[in-house]
């Protein structure tokens, strides 16, 4: 993974950010670090095997069953996801809850495995899962940070304001809306800045 | 007119099965790799159903809701 691939998934073309893909992960499981980092390591791990196996296999798929054939090969991942979580991990699993099975319908994969993997070589398509699996991750932990920071004056767990009544609503739904709205307009923010600055 | 009909219908029939096939390929490796993860993960603890099954035995047990709001106006009777 070069620099300016890194540069890219991260920033230029982050899943969340800029086109606006697996919005529901970012606004349902960012409540807490912990949950969003799981989450990230659970996404980046299906998409990145979900585009290893499409893309191996992309001369032996008919063209006409291209589509159920990646949907069982990403449910068949998320599958492995979810049971290793619930056998390993059976805390953060109770936590997550239905949102680990709903990874195998998670617009950034089906989108990443159809336009990419389905048309690339198999390391190319390793290295854009990895890499869009991290700028996946830095937008789902900007916004958990957001949220477990307002809503409960604390980040991974230790207290930080500890006297004081923190804005409850930023653990709600609504707080999930306004944390993405946040983070969005920060993330735009400098990447218009740097623009200007590219340009002057 | 025969034979052009009938080698069109060939190629059609031919490119079901070879869907129908390559589906079902796919279909049994992604059962092999369920498979074979239940297997190396074993049984250390119960997934999915089972867990559904028993909260929800659970949630049904615990909902003497009759007994809660008839302590209540007892409560308030006092």
């Amino acid at each position: 993974v070069t620099a300016s691939e890194l540069r890219c998934g991260v920033f230029l073309s982050n899943p969340v950010f800029r086109l606006a893909l697996g919005l529901f992960p970012a606004l349902a499981v960012t409540s807490t670090m912990s949950m969003a980092l799981v989450m990230s390591i659970l996404v980046t791990c299906v998409l990145a095997a979900s585009t290893y196996t499409i893309s191996l296999a992309r001369n032996f798929i008919p063209q006409r069953v291209r589509i159920p054939c990646q949907l069982i090969i990403v449910a068949a991942y998320a599958s492995v996801a979810d049971l290793v979580l619930c056998s390993r991990f059976p805390g953060q699993s109770d936590a997550l809850g239905m949102y680990v099975p709903l990874i195998a319908v998670n617009c950034l994969i089906l989108h990443k495995v159809e336009t990419f993997a389905a048309k690339n070589k198999p390391m190319a398509s390793l290295v854009d899962s990895v890499v869009t699996g991290i700028g996946f991750a830095v937008a789902l932990l900007g916004c958990a940070a957001v949220r477990e920071i307002l809503g409960t004056y604390s980040f991974m767990g230790r207290a930080i304001i500890p006297s004081r009544q923190p804005i409850l609503a930023m653990t709600s739904a609504c707080g999930a809306f306004f944390s993405l709205a946040l983070v969005l307009s920060i993330f735009n923010y400098f990447a218009r800045r740097k623009k200007k600055d590219t340009q002057s | 007119m025969c034979v052009h009909g009938g080698s069109a219908k060939g190629n059609g029939v031919n490119e079901v099965v070879r869907s129908a096939l390559g589906m079902m390929a796919v279909s049994l490796f992604c059962a092999l790799i369920i498979i074979l993860t239940h297997t190396s993960l074993g049984e250390s603890r119960p997934c999915g159903s089972v867990i559904s099954t028993t909260q929800s035995a659970g949630n049904a047990t615990n909902v003497p809701v009759a007994s809660d709001t008839s302590a209540v106006h007892k409560g308030g009777s006092q």
